[in-house]
């Protein structure tokens, strides 16, 4: 068997992307896992959090693990489309146009702040984040695989922000969240930090041939029909549930699917158990749906409808 | 604190406040057999984790029975229309309250915070049981079930906000809480047990009782009281179609006077004779229907001269032999009898009943407390007159003449009667009624004292309305060779008669529909009524039954449908069946929305050392590892491929032979797995120190 057939490296590869993120971000094991499963399972990843998690530390660390280009995006009120996309520029020499890349170009994309843009703006990732390539001009352009963005943004209680329309959310494979570490957690991290920033010792460990690999290898992990049945289940829960005025899309049962496969694929298995399917029903599912007004008002949030969901459909045995 | 005890734990409150609640109606005059009953369910519902399914035709299939049989079980309870308190209402919806409250305790509990409905109904039941007459329940019940209540609520609605760990815990607060709650309670307390018969008043009114003094204007023991009655009240009694006099529609007669009282305590069902199911008149007579709108107590009020009585639907009646003959029916109101008229003056009917020798001494008995001057009063009224007709209406002239009607008097000391003869010139009914009894008596007719009804009141031609205003008191005078005559003493102005204001256009609108639901309930439709009620409850039972089990039959495809998540494997389907049960027997049953890992999980053998131990946890684990990679990783046809064949999911040519890195070898081994779960099946039921 060829070496380039072999998985073994890009598994180690990964591993040790883990175990990096890991000295960055100081325990939040599970959520630097779902970072991993987004960029496996082909998708993108939501951070949300209040300012001064590591949000953005996490992404540049990640961007940085990761032998690809890596471009930054602060997005500010006043970000244009073009922008992010690029254009098409008018070249005086010759009266030709010259196509110049936006920061979308590139293997690692932090979208930073992304709700502090317009909504205009936000739309310009529409076609990005689905179809991984950019049309400008009735042009199309491919984007560098892999393709990964990974945005941040703030709790849309803070003054200054748009909500991100539905579309955009239903486009991000998984919503995180980090929260605050525990207090022995922020003392290392006050110590970690005490002569240099632990993402200045970063480096590269994979590359981006390594997360091409994994991404069509975890295509392979056998997922019975009985889960695949669970999952359309609980997607169709959602959309049959009365405080929700919008249910999970398709899109979200496939990503559902997708990531399933790359939980199982993480923990050495080549069969998704229900137990993946429960573990990400949240990060997956939560952000896509809509509440209605009078659960939204009355204080429901929609990771807890996802939780009851969970509780009464029953798990395939 | 999580798991099946801290469940129990948090269920223990809620539980014992509707436990408190159904002791209540317990406790109420009068409850079925059904309320110990749903006690004990309702106790078995804290031990027992086993819930309904959120079906409502299942919970529907179980809530008819259970309705049923509080109907059931109260039908067959003799209705005692004598009883003074009617809470009979309040009964009822205090065993369907509790009906329902055991179904709620049995229902799925949330996920988070507490079931609200078990406390909410369980303070209906409350409410239901708080008519009881019983002190205990202010004293003692309703405080202890308030104290289950707040520490049911004690857990919050909702998860506490992550914020919420930093809060400073301030302990006097707490303190001020409980003792604020613990004051507030005490004075509400003593608020309604002061307020208590207002508040019952308030609540029969609201349900539509009747307050004992409304549903009996005319009591047995009548005591000659500073007031009369319910004067100017507007209830209706009775309704009377046809025409004829009916202004002396006499209820009970009494013989005995002492110390302000007329009669002595009658024990109905010992002094009473059954006399059939109507008296039949000796020929033919002209009739008026009345309509008994009111119970009071199965009274027929019939004039004295009645020619006979005929009830629409047959019921037995009995005279009441200390109640100068008084007739009672056991039939509830509304119903309806005949009275056949007198068409001469002298034909005395069924009702009037010559007095015997022992008799006649009672009825010329003259109390010893009867001042003498009303001796010579009475000497001085009927003067030098012999004949006893006379004499009477010589009484009646002078009291009409001598006396003023008023509602109220002041009785001071000393024998009613004798001083309103003597010194009190105004006065009701009652007196005038009384003093004619004393003074007929002593001119040495025999008299007694009569309560009843004045029909006078005209609703419609040929209809006649009789109201609780048109209580009456009068005598009646047995005279020899014309029987027993009534003899009315009150002045004009104090007979009902003289109330002429009619109720307001409302209450005429609402008396009409009385009037038609009460039509609709008696005569030719009773029966019709009956089959379609009875047919309506048939098509809801039969619908529900078929709603019930359409809804076990999909419960069950549902369950089909989870075992079809097998691949046909039915010795793998078999495997898990026998897991779950060897579990099942050690106390621990899995939810629905969890896995088996994902349950285990919770377990912890340390302190759950009496259901499961370490090895048996090791086992189950093992047990569950074979089954997920046969169930999920392995499809059924590789499952029956030869031993040792290689097979699985990624059959691609990227895997390396051995897949080191992806784990167990998916070379696929059936036997050996199976063998392998059932050892550890084995080592789950026998492990030693286990309680199987």
């Amino acid at each position: 068997m060829s070496e380039e057939n072999t998985i073994e490296a890009p598994l180690a590869a990964i591993r040790k992307i883990e175990h990096s993120l890991s000295e960055v971000i100081r325990g939040k094991k599970e959520t630097t896992r779902l970072v991993l499963i987004g960029l496996l399972s082909a998708g993108h990843v939501l951070l949300e959090d209040v300012p001064g998690t590591g949000k953005t530390t996490l992404a540049k660390s990640l961007a940085r693990t990761v032998e690809g280009i890596f471009h930054r995006i602060q997005f500010t009120p006043d970000l244009l489309p073009a922008d992010i996309l690029g254009s098409n520029v008018y070249r005086p020499v010759d009266g030709s146009f010259e196509f110049r890349h936006g920061p979308v170009f590139a293997n690692v994309v932090l979208a930073d702040e992304i709700n502090r843009t317009s909504p205009r703006t936000q739309s310009a990732l529409l076609e990005v984040m689905s179809e991984n390539h950019v049309t400008i001009d009735g042009v199309e352009r491919p984007l560098p695989q892999p393709f990964f963005v990974i945005a941040t943004q703030n709790p849309i209680e803070f003054h200054g922000t748009y909500p991100l329309p539905e579309a955009q959310l239903d486009r991000f494979a998984v919503r995180l969240t980090l929260g605050y570490p525990s207090k022995e957690q922020e003392l290392e991290v006050l110590y970690s930090q005490n002569d240099t920033h632990p993402f200045d010792r970063l480096v590269s460990v994979a590359t981006c041939d390594d997360v091409l690999v994994l991404q069509q290898a975890v295509k392979q992990v056998r997922v019975d029909r009985s889960v695949a049945e669970y999952i359309v289940h609980l997607v169709d829960a959602t959309r049959q549930d009365i405080r929700l005025r919008l249910g999970v899309s398709p899109r979200g049962s496939l990503t559902l699917y997708r990531t399933a496969q790359v939980r199982a694929f993480l923990e050495c298995r080549n069969y998704v158990l229900p137990e993946d399917v429960k573990a990400l029903a949240v990060p997956v599912l939560a952000h896509r749906m809509l509440l209605d007004t009078k659960a939204k008002y009355g204080g429901i949030l929609p990771q807890q409808i996802v939780e009851e969901l969970l509780e009464k459909t029953q798990v395939p045995r | 604190m999580n798991g099946p005890r801290s469940a129990w734990l948090r269920r223990l409150p809620a539980v014992f406040s509707g436990l408190i609640a159904l002791f209540a109606v317990y406790k109420m005059e009068g409850t079925s057999a059904a309320v110990p009953i749903w006690t004990a369910v309702v106790l078995l519902s804290a031990f027992v984790p086993v819930r309904l399914p959120d079906n409502a035709g299942i919970q529907w299939l179980l809530r008819l029975p259970m309705l049923g049989f509080v109907i059931a079980s109260n039908l067959w309870r003799s209705v005692d229309i004598v009883n003074m308190y009617d809470t009979h209402t309040m009964t009822w919806f205090g065993e369907v309250c509790a009906a329902e409250l055991t179904l709620a305790y049995w229902a799925q509990e949330p996920r988070t915070g507490i079931a609200m409905r078990p406390l909410w109904l369980s303070g209906l039941v409350l409410f239901a049981a708080s008519s009881t007459p019983d002190e205990n329940f202010l004293v003692a019940i309703a405080p202890a079930y308030f104290c289950a209540l707040l520490v049911a609520l004690r857990t919050p609605l909702r998860p506490p906000a992550p914020q919420a760990k930093n809060r400073k815990v301030v302990p006097w607060r707490h303190a001020l809480a409980v003792l604020c709650v613990l004051l507030g309670g005490a004075g509400i307390s003593a608020i309604l047990s002061a307020q208590k018969s207002a508040l019952t008043q308030w609540g029969m009114q609201l349900l539509g009782e009747r307050m004992p003094i409304e549903a009996g204007a005319l009591s047995f023991n009548t005591t000659l009281g500073s007031t009369f009655g319910q004067r100017g009240s507007l209830t209706r009694a009775l309704r009377i179609e046809g025409e004829g006099d009916l202004s002396h529609l006499r209820g009970a007669a009494y013989t005995n006077y002492s110390r302000g009282s007329w009669g002595s305590r009658a024990v109905l069902g010992e002094d009473e004779e059954s006399i059939g199911t109507e008296l039949e008149p000796s020929r033919p007579a002209p009739t008026v229907r009345v309509t008994r709108l009111l119970n009071n107590r199965g009274v027929v009020f019939a004039p004295i001269d009645c020619a006979g009585l005929h009830f629409a639907e047959p019921t037995i009646l009995f005279r009441v032999k200390t109640r100068g003959g008084m007739i009672r029916a056991r039939a509830s109101a509304p119903s309806q009898y005949d009275i056949a008229l007198a068409d001469r003056a002298d034909n005395q009917g069924p009702l009037c009943v010559p007095p015997t020798d022992a008799e006649r001494r009672l009825l010329l008995a003259v109390p010893p407390e009867i001042d003498a001057r009303v001796r010579r009063l009475g000497a001085t009224i009927t003067g030098s007159i012999t004949d006893p007709r006379r004499r009477i209406e010589a009484i009646a002239y002078y009291l009409t003449t001598h006396h003023h009607y008023s509602l109220r008097i002041d009785i001071g000391s000393g024998d009613p009667v004798s001083n309103f003869l003597l010194q009190r010139k105004s006065a009701h009914c009652e007196y005038f009624a009384s003093a004619a009894v004393i003074l007929a008596r002593l001119a040495g007719v025999p008299s007694r004292y009569v309560i009843g009804y004045s029909a006078h009141e005209q609703d419609g031609p040929r209809v006649t309305v009789v109201r609780q205003r048109d209580a009456h008191a009068w005598a009646e005078c047995w005279l020899d060779g014309a029987g027993w005559v009534v003899l009315d003493a009150t002045p004009g102005d104090g007979r009902p008669d003289a109330l002429k204001e009619k109720p307001n256009i409302f209450a005429q609108w609402i008396e009409r529909l009385q009037d038609a639901v009460t039509a609709l309930k008696l005569g030719a439709h009773r029966r019709a009524l009956l089959l379609l009620v009875g047919a309506a409850a048939g098509i809801i039972a039969l619908v529900t039954l078929i709603r019930g089990l359409l809804g076990l039959l999909e419960a069950r495809r549902e369950r089909g449908r989870n075992l079809a998540y097998f691949s046909g494997d039915a010795e793998l389907a078999a495997l898990l069946r026998d897991f779950e049960s060897a579990v099942r027997r050690l106390g621990l049953v899995c939810p629905r929305g969890k896995t088996w890992l994902e349950f285990l999980d919770t377990v912890d053998p340390a302190a759950d050392a009496a259901r499961l131990t370490g090895q048996q946890l090791g086992a189950a684990l093992s047990f569950l590892e074979t089954y997920n990679r046969l169930r999920f990783g392995v499809s059924s046809t590789e499952r029956q491929a030869p031993e040792g064949a290689s097979g699985g999911t990624l059959a691609s040519t990227r895997v390396t032979p051995d897949n080191r890195s992806l784990g167990p070898s998916v070379s696929v081994a059936p036997d050996r797995d199976f063998a392998a779960m059932r050892s550890d099946l084995s080592r789950i039921r026998h492990a030693p120190g286990s309680t199987i």
